[in-house]
């Protein structure tokens, strides 16, 4: 009978055969006629909360894959060529960085663990993304979102929830291993792409995206690449080829290379492209920013909120001017001038600022000391240049009418016992956009409201309107060019009174106070 | 002997709850604008996400896990994320700047990316909310769009779900965690668009 039951270390023997061959079953295991290599990258870390658990959870994923029968690189292998790349984002590879790890590590395939979500506390929880991606190509083939919570580990018939924070580590572990066990065989045969690209690039900075015709504009681009000769790149800019050179720039990081590029001699928006000659004397482009070729100035326009007047020859505005750059196919503004002179062409407000223009500009009829300028034409003028350095101008008159004395009067006259408002317009720049006569009585409580679009000569007074107390009127305008204007109070009720006193007695004064209308 | 009954006993009031209770919640939480002429997206990439939450991690979280789903997803070929971020990068569009990107840009992208069209969201909420006043279970709220390579709209969702929609048994299937809940949200979407023609690889 002992003689039938295998020693140990046979049973281990035969153990060890049959998981081989359960894992060289097709669609089981990763039975390929070439094995994938599997590269674990660095576990990121996006979470909020605790740390420390990339670096346990990278050795025991990279135990547990192992233990799977998969083909790993050595984690400190990809340490050091993940480190030798300076990979912005451990998460996440491009497909540059992906061949690039793939032929330094002889890998098929690269791994990328994160961890996105880890809370502790009395309900801890952990959130995990798994995502692989073909080396050579860097298409991602396979990704499985796993989360742990404890909170959802609920009791049932007597089992109690494990709230303990490595217990989840533990099981994502585990259950780890076993997603890992279930990626479809067919996500690891090499993937077919149209053109493997075996460079990244990103600009750094050009001069200016804005140039003459034929001008120069001297473009920073980062190359990372694997073709060790620079010179089977150019840059490409209206179907002229420019070459590269490494930047001599003092403290200048590697990869960094400078072209001066020369703008084509038609205007137009132009792409400028990397030209790359791969080894099969094929080209690939990439592109890589924009630069719009200029002739000539750019057409300013200047809109005003200034209003034409029949009174005089220019646009009138009172208080505040606002003035809007108009610019057919705008362009970059490098800087601009505002300037505005006064009617002997002496300037008397400057202000120069750089960058783009701004959507309006606001002018107060006010002086560069602040001091309110006379009414009078002014000329408001707009100066830029642009960033391929055409000029242009822009300019328009206006007439600035200080609106400081009275646009209105109102007065309150008595006859035959009849009582009525007289209103004269003494605007001479506008015609009355709106007016409203107010009567209130001594608390300031508006009792009535007049209101009309041309201002008449004269209110009569409703006869409705009694009261006990004394009554003001006042009177409020608004012109066409915005100019507005209250007049003063007027008691009204009180002249009334003393009116009766001189006309008729003193009765009359005590008598309830009644408006008359008519006249 | 008096242990097996009363775990048998444990069984049979659980069983009965469960009839009284009823299951999973019910209820709309999709409200699709109605898709413009069929358009197939095969390959897509999926933009950066648009934070309009309180809380800083939540499009890390939500944009991290829909790719991760979408590479899940066999019937749906995803780009490289990182490859969609140095193109954003180089042609110096910011993530606040995906909405108002012109057409001309987007069909650049599409063409240097090799992809069909792209899914382009915001998420709107992510919370914690109490699911029966003791337990706080995530809530996201995500409207997204699904683009052809011109930037033109084949659809858009505004999709939002909470941990508790999920409850299917008394306090079971409830999902407690914002990674979880935003995987299942991703994966009812993507089953969403292959119902609806709008995406998916195979003819």
């Amino acid at each position: 009978m002992a003689a039938v039951i295998p020693s140990t270390s046979v049973r281990l023997c035969i153990y060890i055969w049959v998981a081989a061959l359960f894992l060289s079953v097709p669609g089981i295991g990763f039975a390929q006629e070439s094995r994938p290599v599997i590269a674990l990258l660095p576990v990121a870390d996006f979470s909020t909360g605790s740390s420390m658990w990339d670096q346990e959870l990278q050795q025991s994923l990279h135990a547990a894959l192992l233990s799977g029968g998969l083909n790993l690189v050595a984690p400190e292998r990809v340490l050091e060529e993940v480190r030798a790349l300076r990979l912005r984002d451990l998460g996440e590879a491009d497909r540059f960085s992906c061949r690039q790890l793939g032929i330094r590590l002889g890998c098929t395939h690269l791994l990328s663990v994160s961890i996105v979500e880890s809370v502790g506390g009395n309900a801890p929880s952990l959130g995990l993304l798994l995502q692989l991606y073909h080396a050579d190509s860097g298409i991602p083939v396979w990704g499985v979102t796993r989360t742990y919570s404890a909170a959802g580990q609920i009791a049932l018939l007597g089992l109690q929830q494990d709230a303990d924070l490595n217990h989840l580590l533990r099981q994502a572990t585990a259950d780890l291993s076993s997603s890992l066990r279930s990626i479809p065989s067919n996500v690891l045969i090499p993937v077919v792409t149209r053109a493997t690209q075996n460079y990244a690039v990103e600009v750094i900075d050009c001069s200016s995206s804005l140039v003459r015709c034929g001008g120069s504009v001297r473009c920073r681009i980062k190359i990372r690449t694997e073709v060790a000769d620079i010179s089977a790149f150019k840059l490409e800019l209206g179907g002229k080829d420019f070459a590269l050179q490494p930047s001599a720039e003092k403290g200048e990081q590697r990869d960094i290379y400078v072209a001066l590029l020369e703008a084509p001699a038609e205007p137009g928006v132009y792409p400028v492209r990397l030209k790359h000659a791969t080894v099969e004397s094929a080209l690939a482009y990439t592109t890589v920013t924009q630069i719009e070729a200029v002739s000539e100035a750019a057409q300013l326009e200047l809109e005003s909120s200034a209003v034409a007047d029949a009174a005089h020859s220019v646009p009138v505005f009172s208080r505040r001017l606002t003035l809007r750059p108009r610019m057919q196919n705008k362009r970059l503004v490098e800087k601009w001038t505002f300037e505005v002179l006064d009617s002997r062409k002496n300037k008397v407000v400057s202000q120069q600022s750089s960058g783009d223009l701004p959507a309006a500009l606001n002018w107060a009829g006010i002086d560069a000391r602040r001091y309110p300028l006379a009414s009078g034409v002014y000329t408001v003028k707009l100066h830029i240049q642009d960033a391929a350095g055409f000029s242009a101008s822009a300019s328009t008159e206006v007439y600035l009418h200080q609106a400081q004395e009275e646009l209105a009067t109102l007065e309150k006259v008595h006859k035959e016992g009849k009582t009525a408002l007289l209103l004269r317009n003494k605007n001479s720049i506008a015609e009355s956009h709106s007016w409203n006569v107010y009567i209130t009585d001594s608390k300031d409580n508006e009792l009535y409201k007049i209101s009309g679009t041309t201002m008449p000569a004269k209110i009569i007074l409703p006869e409705s309107i009694a009261h006990d107390q004394e009554l003001f009127c006042q009177l409020y305008v608004q012109d066409s060019v915005g100019n507005r204007f209250w007049t003063k109070t007027t008691p009204v009720g009180q002249y009334i009174a003393a009116d009766a006193i001189e006309n008729e007695n003193i009765e009359v004064k005590k008598q309830k106070f009644v408006w008359n209308s008519g006249f | 002997m008096e242990q097996r009954i009363l775990i048998v006993a444990r069984i049979v009031i659980l069983a009965l709850l469960c009839s009284i209770v009823g299951c999973a919640k019910s209820g709309e939480y999709v409200y699709t604008a109605a898709p413009q002429l069929q358009a197939r997206l095969c390959r897509v990439a999926l933009l950066p996400l648009l934070n309009e939450t309180e809380n800083s991690t939540a499009s890390t979280l939500c944009y991290r896990t829909m790719v991760t789903e979408l590479m899940a997803a066999p019937q749906i070929q995803v780009c490289n994320p990182a490859d969609m971020k140095n193109v954003l990068r180089r042609r110096q569009i910011y993530p606040s700047e995906i909405y108002s990107a012109p057409a001309s840009i987007l069909e650049g992208m599409a063409e240097e990316l090799e992809v069909d069209g792209y899914i382009r969201g915001k998420v709107l909420t992510f919370t914690q909310e109490y699911a029966d006043g003791k337990t706080k279970v995530p809530h996201i709220a995500l409207q997204l769009e699904l683009l052809k390579a011109d930037g033109s709209l084949i659809s858009q969702v505004f999709y939002t779900r909470g941990g508790d929609d999920y409850r299917s048994l008394m306090h079971y299937g409830v999902v407690y965690s914002y990674t979880e809940l935003a995987a299942r949200m991703t994966r009812e979407l993507i089953a969403k668009w292959i119902q609806q023609g709008q995406i998916g690889c195979n003819s």
